[in-house]
């Protein structure tokens, strides 16, 4: 592998990002999030001083051998190309401004490291923080018609009285922008306590940049969802990283 | 996007559809505070386009969705100071968005 190389991502790689259910590592996630075919991994690792160079090269390699990423010069523009990167003179800023950039709409799910077998006795609790009433209205229709008990959180102190409260949620659909709390912290102060580290987490955002997935992958997310989404899309996501069948 | 089919969801979609006169009267009052250089009402008001932005498509009404997006894109790039172009630019955005929700109810 060559980090001074250009990589773009392949239909494969699109589908890794929007299809739902990856296996891919957390690092290996991060990197195909930020190859934009346009800059050189060495450029783009600018914008992830969390990635080591060993755990970069380590990625690349297992996204190169899997097919998800080419050399730029092999791959048609994918659906995840927006057309940045024209003759910049400060290459630094240009990667600023396509981390920045919105429209950049990923389903993203990681796959649990264990299949779970379905028990109609055992409930599935999920909390859902949603500070839109109908769009969590909704929401919990839908996680209920699948047998799954829902507990919704609109702000900072429901959030913290539902995790406060047994039982605890086996899965937590977070969204990011609410009223008094940014669902990014939550997700960090979750992934702090011993109690709720291991718990999944699924970001529902209309934040869609790739800072902002990144960011999310960062902190620990096990899958992103940009908003608008169809509930289907959430619904298949939840089953994934609980390990149950989809 | 599409909302699943069934009356349960159809009363959903309808109730949605309905909430938009309240949230465009709340735009409005948000805006008009935004407007006096309140940095914290215009916060509010880009979170809650935020919102209906995230939310319209999911309920079966895109087009309502976008209108949000550009209020929001327009307010997050020009920050909470607006000129007298971009106040204009912000109004019509508003206009827009009004006109696509009342359209569909």
């Amino acid at each position: 592998v060559d980090t001074k190389a250009v990589y773009a991502v392949t239909n494969k790689g699109d589908a890794e990002l929007s299809g739902i259910g990856t296996s891919l590592s957390a690092d290996a996630l991060k990197l195909l999030v930020l190859i934009d075919g346009k800059r050189s991994v060495k450029q783009l690792m600018k914008g992830a001083p969390t990635l080591t160079e060993n755990a970069v090269k380590d990625a690349l390699d297992k996204l190169v051998r899997a097919g998800i990423i080419a050399p730029a010069s092999d791959v048609a523009p994918a659906g995840l190309d927006f057309g940045f990167g024209a003759a910049d003179p400060d290459e630094s800023r240009a990667g600023l401004e396509s981390l920045k950039k919105t429209g950049y709409f990923v389903r993203i799910a990681r796959r649990a490291a264990e299949p779970r077998k379905p028990d109609p006795k055992q409930r599935i609790n999920v909390l859902v923080v949603e500070d839109d009433p109908q769009l969590a209205k909704l929401l919990k229709m839908y996680l209920q018609m699948e047998n799954m008990v829902t507990t919704v959180a609109g702000n900072r102190e429901q959030i913290l009285a539902a995790l406060r409260t047994p039982p605890k949620p086996d899965l937590i659909l977070l969204d990011v922008v609410l009223p008094d709390v940014d669902g990014l912290e939550v997700l960090g102060r979750i992934r702090e306590f011993e109690a709720l580290k291991t718990v999944p987490v699924i970001l529902c955002t209309g934040k869609a940049t790739r800072e902002a997935v990144l960011d999310g992958l960062r902190r620990g997310a096990d899958g992103y969802i940009t908003k608008p989404y169809n509930v289907d899309v959430v619904l298949k996501a939840a089953k994934t990283v609980l390990g149950l069948p989809t | 996007v599409s909302l699943p089919t069934g009356p349960e969801f159809d009363e959903l979609r309808t109730e949605y559809r309905q909430g938009m006169v309240a949230k465009l009267a709340a735009l409005d009052a948000q805006w008009a505070q935004a407007v006096t250089g309140d940095a914290g009402a215009h916060q509010a008001l880009v979170r809650a386009l935020h919102t209906i932005a995230g939310s319209a498509g999911t309920f079966g009404l895109p087009a309502i969705g976008d209108a949000a997006r550009a209020a929001e894109n327009f307010l997050y790039e020009k920050g909470a100071k607006l000129g007298g172009e971009d106040r204009q630019r912000f109004v019509l955005l508003l206009e827009e968005l009004r006109a696509t929700a009342l359209a569909n109810e």
